[in-house]
């Protein structure tokens, strides 16, 4: 019986998560700080992601991410890492040239939200009550994201954020990645169906 | 004897159509600007530090004034807790500190707000005062009383009682009024004539409950709306961010139940498939 993959990119993105949490010394050289950005430490722009403010930060992150990348890497989707790393990325530098007043950021939810995304992308491509919940999901998704931007706050109640700013445009960062890998595949998709019509 | 009765007969008559008054109040006004002679200051550009220092405490009533039956040390103390826990976690405040009202003298002024400055090292303040007023009427019932049983059995009395706190935040510094937010509160109710002291003791402690859920209410929608007049208003307003103020994204409770449907759902199809 051949069994689940494991899900390698995103143990492997929770432990790192977990060492910086547990360590200072690394959250301080990992964590995104403009002024260090300016400075040459440009790590930073990405590394930030791994960084959490406190204990119940990290696991309601990890928790999400791991729920969602088990989803993906399980369902055999090559471009996970590439995800991860594209939206860890984005998020930092979006953030450092639309958000000047910025000083400190951390979180892995921008990457979460892009995953999150991707998922649900490729979930409404499938049959069933599922494409559904899908859509659901990605439609809930869009307007939190825009009104947590439009307001500057979660309008949820119960939202708690311990003691930092909420930064809702990493969100829409790591979903606009996750939109942009899905229109690439789909593209490379269509490309490749072409070509073998064509060869056909 | 028949004009002894008959006096008797009135003043009881009067003293029951009387509608006594309890009044209670404490004012900033007062406790910062206590001397007319005083020149009138005149606030500066306040520069804040986000995360701030924040003090709450209440303004302290002149010596000797009445004091609100609810107001007590205590009740003043986790007043200002309930506030002061509402607002801990919010990413413009670094720490907030309740002062008690020992530490604040009456008509103390903002040379007082210098000494808890130093003191607490706090930059702004919010300053808590209240105003109580309860009103007891008697109502028809009343008539009751005449039979003595009456007068522990029957609600004859009617109590109002309205509530106003109301936080002023000032930064210190500068002198300059931040924002305000009150919170207001009605109680009527009413009670018989032997426990009428205790229920309007219960009235007052009530309102002051329900002023202060509103308040909160209150301060949030101001904290808003000061936020974005700090944004209009630069050249009012100056605003520093310390390291200290920092940016986060983070999943809510109702994202990982929607991530859970998820997980579930997809678990479910993979079975049925």
């Amino acid at each position: 019986m051949k069994g689940l993959p494991i899900p390698v990119w995103t143990l492997a993105i929770c432990a790192a998560a977990a060492v910086v949490l547990g360590a200072p010394q690394l959250q301080a050289a990992l964590v995104y700080n403009r002024e260090a950005i300016a400075a040459g430490e440009i790590w930073r722009l990405a590394s930030g992601n791994l960084v959490h403010f406190s204990g119940s930060h990290f696991i309601k992150d990890a928790v999400a991410l791991l729920a969602i990348g088990l989803l993906i890497e399980t369902g055999r989707r090559r471009h996970f890492a590439l995800l991860c790393l594209a939206s860890g990325s984005l998020i930092g530098s979006v953030l450092y040239v639309a958000t000047p007043e910025l000083l400190v950021y951390g979180g892995l939810s921008g990457i979460v939200m892009a995953a999150a995304t991707y998922l649900c992308l490729h979930g409404i491509e499938e049959d069933g009550a599922y494409r559904w919940l899908c859509l659901g999901v990605l439609s809930f998704l869009a307007v939190k994201t825009g009104c947590e931007i439009a307001l500057g706050f979660s309008p949820l109640p119960g939202a708690d954020f311990d003691g930092f700013a909420l930064v809702p445009q990493s969100h829409a960062v790591g979903a606009a990645t996750a939109i942009a890998l899905f229109a690439l595949e789909n593209r490379h998709a269509a490309t490749a169906k072409l070509l073998g019509i064509r060869e056909g | 004897m028949r004009k002894v009765v008959s006096i008797v007969f009135l003043c009881f008559v009067l003293g029951g159509c009387a509608t006594p008054t309890k009044h209670t109040s404490t004012s900033v006004v007062d406790f910062l600007y206590p001397d007319v002679r005083d020149p009138v200051v005149s606030p500066g550009t306040p520069v804040l530090a986000l995360p701030l220092r924040v003090g709450i405490a209440f303004v302290p009533g002149q010596r000797g004034a009445a004091t609100s039956f609810a107001l007590t040390e205590k009740r003043q103390s986790d007043v200002l807790n309930e506030v002061a826990n509402h607002f801990k976690k919010s990413p413009f405040v670094r720490t907030i500190e309740v002062i008690p009202s020992a530490y604040l003298r009456p008509r103390g002024g903002f040379a007082n707000l210098d000494q808890i400055r130093t003191m607490y090292g706090v930059d702004v303040i919010a300053l808590v005062s209240y105003d109580q007023t309860q009103f007891t009427d008697q109502g028809l019932l009343s008539i009751a009383y005449w039979t003595i049983v009456g007068a522990y059995i029957v609600r004859g009395q009617k109590n109002d009682t309205h509530t106003m706190l109301d936080t002023v935040v000032y930064d210190i510094p500068s002198r300059k009024m931040l924002f305000r937010a009150p919170g207001l509160s009605e109680i009527k109710g009413s009670a018989t004539l032997v426990n009428q002291s205790e229920q309007l003791r219960t009235d007052s402690e009530a309102g002051v409950g329900q002023a202060t859920a509103d308040m909160i209410k209150n301060l949030d929608a101001q904290l808003l709306a000061f936020r974005e007049k700090v944004k209009e208003r630069p050249e009012e307003y100056r605003v520093v961010r310390t390291e200290s103020y920092r940016g986060g994204g983070m999943v809510d409770g109702l994202m990982l139940a929607l991530l859970g449907a998820l997980l579930g759902g997809a678990y479910w199809g993979r079975r049925r498939k």
